[in-house]
């Protein structure tokens, strides 16, 4: 629209210019019959502009023809169930209190968001010492923004600058990655008028939810969009953008191929709601089990040819799901903290290979701190028992399940704690 | 005559705007450039890092995001990304384009 506005008035300026220079040449009838060739030219360039569909998604998810099992079953029973503490004292251990933690050879392991280091715990909370630095050595990082470990025990990080680094079960540096979205090589030009969901240079790791998973040499992630003409904030194209564009990319560590998967669930066109449109996901047996922060059902992907095979899950209790629509990004932008604990939403989705159980944690919001741990089991629900909003699955050590409640930054310490399930 | 002259300053003029629109791109597209250029040496002198960062540089522009204070990747066509370009093709008063605002 820019260029045909800049058109349009460069044709008046100099359509002025000239008709001033020839002014005893160019009657007034030539004058008229030259704005109104030029509007034409002017509406031609526009509904030219115009004319670019942007395309739909290559491969498209029926959500509609996924089965769905899931039953109610019942019958948890919590063995045991105790907490503990990690007190940061800043004299022996400094730890910024901002990442996640992981489970590794009976150990627990927190990566660090802000110090960028990895820290080391014994299975009580003991803290050990610190596995990967801080710097440019070989098994250094200068960045963290998620760690994981995959079934061998394998380390992957992701960091905040599209790298991915991985390190092998004795915390040896394999390789290290660089994910560059621009892999089509548009110009910028193209890149902005043309956006199309099939192609990766319009996608961005969906920073705000992160988290990565290492399957089969394959880091996956979340990716989104925030492209101003593309996007699930504003605009005319939002629900072209909650149908097609893409959830998922797996990119292959070893030969750097990258591909993309998975779209948003029928609710997001439906409801346009880009604040809540997180992924929740984890490696279930060889598939993949992912949910949505807003919807109540969990999908099972064949992590070889990406078909959704079933879903399953039964929607939390009294959470309130009544969320806004904002008209653009800066009204979501502004509204997000307010949102976050106005809503309720799901936060965490893991699967434990230990116990074959299936986690699933969410709020229920009404400004509260209230949170639910759902405990499935195949795709049968088995109960459901309170956990404080936000808290998240940390891993199995010997028979029992650790969680991490949100970080108590006034107190600089972390709560832990540990359930055994029947 | 009249008609060879009328038709020559329409096909003199559709040349004129078809130039100034090109003009106009590819000043746009060369502001674009000399950033990202500008970028990458910045980034590249005497660093290990240097083809990584190069190809970094070119490909995104590190900007805040709302869960975060931490300046995390996000791709140079977004919202946030032109805003710390200094492109005017959004209303970059909206939009938190880094982390030094």
């Amino acid at each position: 629209m820019l260029w045909i506005a800049t058109i349009m008035m460069e044709t008046a300026r100099i359509e002025s210019m000239l008709n001033s220079f020839n002014a005893n040449h160019v009657n007034v009838h030539h004058s008229h019959g030259l704005s109104v060739a030029f509007m034409v030219l002017a509406l031609c360039c526009m509904a030219l502009e115009s004319c670019y569909r942007i395309p739909e998604a290559l491969t498209a998810t029926d959500f509609e023809s996924i089965p769905y099992k899931c039953v109610n079953k019942g019958g948890l029973k919590v063995s045991s169930v105790d907490t503990f503490y990690i007190d940061v004292d800043f004299d022996n251990l400094i730890c910024s209190m901002n990442g996640n933690f992981f489970v590794k050879d009976d150990s627990l392991f927190f990566a660090d968001r802000n110090i960028n280091e990895i820290l080391q715990f014994d299975s009580e909370g003991i803290y050990i010492g610190n596995k990967i630095k801080r710097g440019r050595g070989p098994n250094e990082l200068t960045e963290i923004e998620y760690a994981t470990r995959n079934n061998d025990g394998n380390v992957l990080v992701m960091d905040g600058s599209w790298n991915f680094i991985l390190f092998d079960s004795s915390w040896k540096k394999q390789n290290s990655r660089f994910l560059n979205f621009n892999q089509s090589y548009r110009s910028v030009k193209d890149r902005f008028n043309h956006p199309d969901p099939n192609n990766i240079d319009m996608y961005e790791i969906a920073y705000d939810w992160s988290s990565v998973r290492l399957y089969d040499n394959k880091a996956i992630f979340q990716i989104t969009a925030e492209h101003p003409k593309y996007n699930g904030y504003e605009g005319n194209k939002r629900k072209h953008f909650f149908k097609n564009s893409y959830i998922f990319a797996k990119y292959n560590l070893k030969d750097s191929a990258v591909e993309m998967t998975g779209h948003y669930s029928p609710l997001y066109a439906q409801k346009l709601i880009p604040s809540f449109s997180g992924v929740l996901f984890d490696i279930f047996e060889d598939k993949l089990i992912y949910s949505f922060q807003a919807d109540s059902l969990i999908y099972v992907m064949d992590m070889i040819d990406n078909r959704n095979l079933y879903s399953f899950g039964i929607g939390g209790k009294g959470m309130n799901q009544d969320y806004e629509s904002y008209r653009n990004f800066k009204e979501a932008e502004r509204m997000w903290r307010d949102d976050d604990k106005q809503y309720g939403y799901y936060n965490d989705l893991r699967y434990e290979p230990e116990t074959g159980f299936v986690y699933r944690i969410y709020s229920l919001g009404n400004n509260t701190t209230e949170g639910r741990l759902q405990v499935y089991k195949g795709s049968n629900l088995l109960g459901e028992i309170n956990m404080t909003k936000n808290s998240r699955y940390i891993g199995n050590i010997k028979g029992k399940s650790y969680f991490a409640l949100p970080a108590d930054y006034e107190n600089d310490r972390f709560t832990i704690v540990r359930y055994t399930f029947n | 005559m009249k008609k060879r002259k009328k038709s020559a300053i329409i096909i003199c003029m559709c040349l004129m705007a078809v130039t100034l629109t090109a003009g106009r791109l590819t000043s746009l597209h060369q502001s674009v450039s000399a950033l990202q250029t500008k970028n990458v040496e910045a980034l590249s002198s005497g660093d290990d890092w240097a083809t990584i960062l190069a190809e970094w540089a070119t490909a995104f522009r590190c900007r805040c995001h709302s869960s975060s204070n931490s300046c995390l990747g996000g791709n140079l066509i977004s919202f946030r990304g032109l805003c710390y370009m200094g492109e005017d093709v959004v209303d970059c008063h909206d939009y938190d384009g880094n982390c030094e605002d």
